[in-house]
This record gives C-alpha cells, sequence and structure tokens, in this order.
C-alpha cells in the first residue's frame, strides 16, 4: 500500500512536469523542453492517420508501433504521448521492485523509488521520448529470462529488438545464460559450455526469431524497404557530423569533409566496441548477474557509439536499481560516481549553448570535454564493476 | 396552329438581339467588377532582419511600399525567397506557425533534408503568402519564421563561414494576385505558373549577413590520433577490470585482516 501511494506521487511529479512543459514551450524562442523527436512521433502518427506511412516525416526512425500509439494526440490531446510514456514510466518501477524482491526482498522499494523519482527518468518521459517502452520491454525480458520462462522472455526480446534495434546486444547474454552452470574447471571451459547449443537454447532462438518474424512482417508489408532502412539499417551506417556527447564526434565532422571513409576503417573503429560487448557478456554469465550484465552492456553500447544524446542514458539507468543492492557503494561514494558521471556533462552542455545557440566556434571545447566525458564512463563503469564483485565477496563471507 | 415565315423571322431577330445584349451587359459588369479589384505598386523596400544568433534564427520581412489598392482584403501577396544551400526551414515547424498566424508557406522542393551539411544539400524555394494585407499604410506584408543554418564543411586555417542572404535581386520577391469573379480562389492559381505579378520596384534594402562555426581540417591529424588513442585505452582498461578479480576465492587472500 504504501508503495502505491509513492507511485501515485511519482505519477503527479509527472503530469506537473507535462504541464509544465506546455506552459514552458508556449514561448516560440529559446531552448524548447519537449523532445524533437515528439513533435516527429506527432507528424508520423499524423500520416498514419491519413493513411500514409509514417515515413514521410523526415527523421521518424523508429517502429510504426510508437507512431501508431500516438494517433490519440491527434484525436485526443497533444499531452496524450507523453502521458503514455511516463506511465510506462511508472510500470518500469513496478518491475523493478518485482526483479529485485527476488533476491533483496528488504531492497525492492527503495530499488523501485530510486526509478519513480529519478530526475533522469522523470524528464526523459516528460519531454516525450519514447524510450521508456522500449525499457519496459526489455525489463520484461530479464524478469521473464530470471524467472526461466525462456519462451516468454524470447518473445519480449522480439519485441524490444522490434521497437528499438538496441537491445540486440543483450542477445549473446540472454543466450549464455541459459543452462548455465556455476563450476568451470578453466576459462576455455566455461566458454566452450556456454557456448554449446541446447534444447532450450535452441528453443529461446527460435522464438525469437519467429516472433520478430511475425511482428515485423506486417509492417513491411504495408511500408516497404523503407521501414526496414529508416528503422534499423540506418542505425547501423549512421554517422552523424553534427555536435553530440560521443568521442568520434569532432573527428567524424572533420572527416565527412572528404568524400569517403574507408569500410575498413568503419569495421575497425568497432572493433573495440565489439571485444567489449563479448566479454561482458562471458564475463558475467550467470542468471543472478543479467541485470549487471545488462548495465554494463548498454553502458558500453551509449559509451562507444558514434553518437550519443541524453536520452540513451535512459538504456542503462533503468538496470542501476537493481544492481544497487549489488553495489557495496556508500552514500558519499555514490556521490562522487554521480559527480564524476554529470561534471563533464555540464562542461560540455556548455559549450555546446555556446555554439548552437550563440554561433561561437567551440568544436575543439566541445570535442575535449567529449573526451572528458569518455574518461568520466570509463572511471564509472570500471568502479561498479570492482565494487560489484566486491560485493559478490562479501555475500560468500 | 403555325407561324408564317415574317414572324418567325422577326421573332428570331427579337431573341438574338434580346441574346447579344446579355452577353454584352454580363461582360460589360464583369469587366468593371475586374477594375474594382486592383493592386498598384510604385515603389518598395524588403527589409530583412534576423534575430537569434547560432544555427537558429528567426528571420523577420517587412516589405514597406507606395502602394494603391481597391481594398486591403482583395489582394494577396506573397514573398518568394530563394534560400541557398546553407539554409533550411523546417516544413512541420512551419506549419505549426501556419496555423498559428493564418499565413501558408510552400515549398518547391518535396523534401528538405534537416540532417544533411550544407555541402550536400541543395537550394530551394520558399513561398510565404498573405492573403490579407497589414492595416498598416505603406506596410504591404510583415512576417516572420524560423530559419536553421547548416552544418558547413570543414575548412583549412578557418574558424566561420559567411552565409550571406538577399544580396542578388532573386533571392527575395514580391508578388501579388488581386480577386476578380473570375479568379475568386486564389488557391487556382499555383504560385510558380505566372498569374502572379512580381512588383519589380521593391527590393531588398539590405543584406542578412551570418556567420557558421566551422571545423579545422588542420586538426584531424591529431584529432584522430587522440580520439583512436582514448577508446583504445578505455577498451583496454575496462578489459583489465573485467579480468582483474576472476573470481572470489582469488579475492579472499587480497583481504586485509582486520586489527584488533
Amino acid at each position: 500500500m504504501y508503495f502505491f501511494w509513492h507511485t501515485v506521487f511519482a505519477l503527479f511529479i509527472r503530469i506537473f512536469m507535462i504541464f509544465f512543459s506546455q506552459w514552458y514551450d508556449n514561448d516560440d524562442t529559446g531552448v524548447h523542453y519537449t523532445d524533437i523527436d515528439y513533435k516527429v512521433f506527432t507528424d508520423a502518427a499524423q500520416h498514419i492517420l491519413e493513411g500514409d506511412s509514417p515515413y514521410k516525416r523526415p527523421t521518424y526512425r523508429y517502429s510504426p508501433l510508437i507512431a501508431a500509439l500516438l494517433i490519440p494526440n491527434i484525436l485526443l490531446n497533444r499531452c496524450w504521448g507523453k502521458l503514455l510514456f511516463s506511465s510506462f514510466d511508472l510500470a518500469i518501477a513496478i518491475t523493478i521492485r518485482k526483479i529485485v524482491t527476488k533476491s533483496h526482498p528488504g531492497f525492492s522499494n527503495i530499488c523501485a523509488y530510486l526509478w519513480l523519482y529519478n530526475p533522469l527518468s522523470i524528464v526523459i518521459s516528460t519531454r516525450g521520448n519514447a524510450d521508456s517502452i522500449s525499457c519496459l520491454i526489455v525489463l520484461i525480458t530479464l524478469f521473464a529470462h530470471m524467472q526461466n520462462y525462456y519462451v516468454l522472455s524470447a518473445i519480449f526480446f522480439a519485441i524490444s529488438v522490434h521497437i528499438r534495434i538496441y537491445p540486440i546486444i543483450y542477445g549473446l547474454a540472454y543466450y549464455l545464460s541459459i543452462d548455465g552452470k556455476n563450476n568451470y574447471s578453466s576459462t576455455t571451459q566455461m566458454i566452450f559450455y556456454r557456448f554449446l547449443p541446447t534444447r532450450k537454447k535452441i528453443q529461446f532462438v527460435i522464438v525469437f526469431i519467429l516472433t520478430l518474424i511475425i511482428v515485423t512482417w506486417p509492417w513491411y508489408y504495408f511500408y516497404g524497404h523503407q521501414f526496414l532502412d529508416e528503422s534499423y539499417l540506418y542505425h547501423a551506417r549512421r554517422v552523424d557530423a553534427r555536435h553530440n556527447f560521443s568521442i568520434y564526434f569532432y573527428f567524424n565532422y572533420l572527416s565527412s569533409s572528404f568524400d569517403k571513409i574507408s569500410i575498413v576503417y568503419s569495421l575497425a573503429s568497432k572493433l573495440p566496441l565489439f571485444i567489449l560487448l563479448v566479454s561482458i557478456s562471458f564475463t558475467f554469465p550467470h542468471t543472478e548477474d543479467l541485470p549487471f550484465c545488462l548495465f554494463c552492456l548498454s553502458f558500453i553500447i551509449v559509451a562507444f557509439n558514434t553518437v550519443i544524446t541524453s536520452q540513451y542514458f535512459v538504456w542503462f539507468v533503468s538496470f542501476l536499481p537493481m544492481c544497487y543492492p549489488f553495489l557495496n557503494l556508500s552514500v558519499i561514494e555514490i556521490i562522487n560516481v554521480i559527480l564524476i558521471w554529470v561534471v563533464p556533462q555540464i562542461g560540455w552542455l556548455m559549450f555546446a549553448y555556446c555554439l548552437e545557440f550563440l554561433g561561437i566556434n567551440t568544436f575543439q571545447l566541445i570535442w575535449v570535454e567529449s573526451i572528458m566525458f569518455f574518461i568520466a564512463n570509463i572511471k564509472v563503469l570500471s568502479i561498479t564493476i570492482d565494487y560489484y564483485k566486491f560485493n559478490k565477496l562479501k555475500k560468500k563471507l | 396552329m403555325s407561324l408564317n415565315m415574317k414572324t418567325r423571322i422577326t421573332l428570331f431577330a427579337v431573341y438574338s438581339l434580346i441574346f447579344v445584349t446579355s452577353v454584352v451587359s454580363y461582360y460589360g459588369f464583369k469587366g468593371s467588377q475586374d477594375s474594382l479589384h486592383y493592386l498598384i505598386v510604385h515603389s518598395g523596400n524588403i527589409n530583412l532582419q534576423v534575430k537569434n544568433e547560432g544555427y537558429h534564427r528567426i528571420l523577420h520581412t517587412t516589405v514597406t511600399a507606395d502602394y494603391e489598392t481597391s481594398n486591403r482584403k482583395d489582394c494577396a501577396v506573397t514573398l518568394r525567397y530563394d534560400f541557398p544551400a546553407d539554409i533550411y526551414v523546417d516544413k512541420y515547424e512551419l506549419a505549426t506557425i501556419a496555423f498559428n498566424r493564418k499565413v501558408e508557406f510552400y515549398v518547391d522542393n518535396k523534401f528538405i533534408d534537416v540532417e544533411t551539411p550544407a555541402h550536400k544539400s541543395d537550394p530551394f524555394v520558399l513561398y510565404v503568402v498573405n492573403y490579407t494585407l497589414p492595416d498598416t499604410a505603406n506596410k504591404l506584408i510583415e512576417t516572420e519564421f524560423p530559419i536553421h543554418l547548416r552544418y558547413q564543411k570543414a575548412a583549412e586555417d578557418s574558424r566561420y563561414k559567411e552565409v550571406r542572404f538577399g544580396d542578388a535581386y532573386s533571392d527575395v520577391q514580391v508578388l501579388y494576385l488581386c480577386k476578380g469573379p473570375r479568379n475568386s480562389n486564389w488557391k487556382q492559381f499555383p504560385l510558380n505558373t505566372g498569374e502572379w505579378v512580381p512588383a519589380s520596384y521593391v527590393k531588398v534594402n539590405k543584406d542578412v549577413v551570418m556567420y557558421v562555426p566551422v571545423g579545422d581540417t588542420n586538426n584531424l591529424p591529431w584529432v584522430s590520433l587522440i580520439t583512436h588513442g582514448f577508446v583504445l585505452l578505455g577498451t583496454y582498461y575496462i578489459l583489465r577490470r573485467l579480468m582483474a578479480t576472476p573470481s572470489p576465492d582469488n579475492a579472499i587472500i587480497k583481504l586485509v585482516p582486520v586489527k584488533c
């Protein structure tokens, strides 16, 4: 009952922020609170309502499902989508509570509050960002997987990949965690047996592929190759030369002035990311480690991506409440870690504002801040890895 | 009872007379109606002003002119902007403004890519149609809408690229069309068909000059080296953390005993 009232209060905070956004965005000038993508979703929904393709809206690069869910934005009220995303946000907190209850019942409410009152999750959903939908599906997948309902987890995994392609990076971790033992004599043996197909593993893969085809094919039928290209293939080839948090941004901008970047370089630049994703999947292959494993995978894909925007942070932040009981960090240490992560972002935002809204050439300063942010990301991830292991040791003792 | 030939000829002559006089009076009336709706622009100026700094600007246009009109509501005035590839407008953003302010925006390109840099983009033409002249004397049209500057190609030893707009006569033009019984619906006459009359004496008063930050390609070698160096170091550091404490059994040895 206590948790219920917290959920209601968290809903009111979100509703307040939605009203605030409506009031704040009335002024056309300056930086808007509402995400530009929210306008894109609404325009795409308008196209669907008119019987057209949502991809007629330039920069719409999501599953048509999101545009379809936002049709009431046109028919009822422009705030519908924000309310919908906020309700998904609350559902995430409930799922987090369910997952944590299994391992740490005493922590379940605190972990849910970490999401309910998280400024990042509040801002992201009330700005009209759709990532709370994919985050919820990802967490339901995780919950089903940790309960050993592999068919169910494969179904939700396919839906999450359909909505946003990034959860595909969790595939190896899910696969390795099925039918695994904890006592292997060597690393080679562990890798061999973890990778070896079993009946459940094959079942997981087949159900995943079939569900992905079932949920994807109808949209392909309606909107053709443009749907595949805009929703999925674009993200693989995307090189955004405009300023963003990524360490690669300035290099990409300068090199975009030349004719072509060789395909060998494109592949080579993805190699560190690939090595880290595989290493993390094999380092934390146990079912009980899955929340932390998925947190690390999400963190890596964001930190090493060629394009980073603040909406991507929600991908890994959504796993943090579930990792919290396993991280042996004091309050001061947690504040330190948050500061390490936030301060370079403030620096970056300051110089980005100077460039975008004042027209001052701050490209090099933004790039320096991007490097600082990359270093901060590496430091934060290494601290969480270290303290996660240390806590496991404590539990054994 | 049948009419004789003489009566038939007389009736034919009377009907023909009625028909001819009707047609003549109709076109006479129509011509007089056409002549009621007019706009004569003797001379004028297009004043361009850009508000804000950075990549997102507001283009404010005021056209002042010495003009005569039959009625302010009889004539529509259109501004035609020939934008260079350095600038783009967001059609959806303009649609919202059109909805709120009762002006209409038309872009000749079907698709304006809002993401590509200037050197990979095309110029385009934007029409801003206003169906009612403002009530202020000498002010023919006044409008503002957001424009955005594109990223520029990085260059050697350069910090800013100059983007100039309004320096050629064709950059901004004023067109008008007056209402008449024949052409009462303006939308029957698309903006590029020639029905709209250019106000040749109205010209841009002053250019708009904007400066866009540009990256320096001389930086590329060391930017490449440092970027990839940090990525490799970061990868190595994370891998080391992953392998540092492989199992709890090893970690027990590292524990410092508590001294009482």
